[in-house]
């Protein structure tokens, strides 16, 4: 199934926009969990003695996503640690370009005469550094929905602790977590950090070139 | 991706409930028990997915640390003028690069179709237990349809591959661009044996290797 290029973007942009309006979707109105809870529970039986079963199976039923919400977390973070390792190589990828042509004594990495006599290194370096900030962006729309994809779980959760002894992510909520909340925003801007410097090194490569443009 | 014909999912996926109510509450329950193994295993196939990203990610990390030392190499061993041998060098790497993306991306695909199938699977599955939190988490995600905020991680991950994929396409034509066009350095002329239509008079053996004429 192929579909065309302009149509995937378009629909990128619409759930970005959508992504930004959606700053504060956390708070639902008793309508929504309504419909929530229409979707979530099956019927429960009529007769009494099959109430206790009921019970246990939905019991089970919470732990186990309880335990998977947990390893959504556990993958945002290996995903994290993935992208960390992809722009630990494009900036290796630098590294090797600037000692690319170091092999002759008294020439220094992408300098000014450098770019002059070989503009491919310029070339290379301009086009890793766009890939790195494509590379951020995958990273960043990852994390947002990793972040979407935990917020629906624990509604879920909250939904399912109503029919359970006790309530704890439910109650959770209700204390304040201090500075938890905004560790997951600390992650959302790292890769931001490494977009600002692709692009500082995009500029200082631009520079550079203009520069032996007029040298020559 | 083909859609998926509920009936005959149905059809395939459930045996018969038994009428006798002892029976009927033992069957209920093995369906709890695999509805569990069902969603951890599609749990790991999401993990492996994961692994599988890494591993390609450090495939191409390797691959460009040995074309890098392939042309640090080249360059110890003097013979980086050769623009023939630079060229097949970059091309073979390069195709290489893109051959590994084209295998990761059908591979996130497949991904991709494997766990719609199962969650297709634990859809029917909910059906029977207590509660159905896929189907609400799902259908709260907006059913995949796109324009609702909801994207596929698979299809964000896609991207991935197809951005080293240009990065390599990219650089390989740059450089075998560069190489083709440069100006080999001179190279210090080897010695040359002149072979003349007259022949040269024979040195005397004095001059090429002089007697010493005055020994202390």
């Amino acid at each position: 199934m192929t579909i065309p290029l302009h149509k995937v973007l378009w629909s990128r942009l619409l759930a970005f926009r959508e992504l930004l309006s959606r700053r504060n979707h956390h708070k639902l109105t008793d309508d929504q969990l309504q419909a929530i809870r229409d979707i979530l529970f099956n019927p429960s039986p009529n007769n009494q003695e099959s109430l206790p079963e009921w019970r246990s199976t939905l019991f089970e039923q919470y732990k186990l996503f309880v335990e998977m919400a947990d390893k959504i977390s556990e993958r945002r973070h290996n995903t994290n640690s993935f992208f960390l390792t992809g722009n630990t190589l494009f900036i290796t990828i630098f590294g090797a370009l600037i000692a690319f042509d170091n092999s002759s004594p008294g020439r220094s990495g992408i300098s000014v005469t450098q770019l002059r006599e070989n503009p491919a290194l310029g070339i290379i370096a301009i086009s890793v550094a766009i890939a790195g900030i494509m590379l951020c962006a995958i990273w960043w729309s990852l994390i947002m929905r990793y972040r979407n994809l935990n917020h629906q779980k624990f509604t879920i959760i909250h939904q399912l602790e109503n029919h359970l002894p006790t309530k704890p992510y439910m109650a959770e909520e209700t204390v304040p977590t201090g500075n938890f909340k905004g560790l997951t925003k600390a992650e959302q801007f790292t890769p931001l950090v490494f977009a600002i410097l692709y692009m500082v090194i995009i500029g200082v490569l631009i520079h550079i070139y203009q520069q032996s443009l007029l040298l020559r | 991706m083909t859609e998926i014909d509920k009936a005959s999912l149905q059809e395939a996926l459930f045996s018969n409930r038994p009428t006798e109510s002892q029976a009927a509450q033992a069957w209920d329950d093995r369906l709890a028990e695999q509805y569990k193994l069902y969603v951890e295993m599609m749990d790991k196939v999401s993990e492996r997915r994961i692994a599988a990203n890494t591993l390609f990610l450090s495939t191409n990390t390797g691959l460009v640390t040995l074309y890098v030392a392939a042309i640090a190499l080249l360059a110890d061993l003097n013979i980086i003028n050769s623009t023939s041998i630079l060229n097949l060098l970059t091309v073979v790497v390069g195709i290489c690069g893109i051959a590994l993306c084209a295998f990761w991306n059908a591979l996130i695909n497949s991904y991709r179709d494997l766990n719609t199938g199962k969650f297709a699977v634990i859809h029917e599955l909910e059906e029977h237990l207590p509660s159905r939190p896929y189907r609400a988490e799902w259908i709260g995600m907006g059913e995949g349809v796109k324009r609702t905020g909801y994207i596929p991680f698979t299809h964000i991950e896609r991207w991935i591959p197809l951005v080293f994929m240009a990065i390599y396409a990219l650089v390989m034509i740059t450089l075998v661009g560069a190489f083709s066009n440069r100006t080999p350095p001179v190279a210090t002329p080897l010695p040359v044996m002149i072979v003349t239509a007259t022949p040269i008079p024979p040195t005397p053996l004095s001059v090429i290797n002089p007697l010493p004429t005055n020994t202390p």
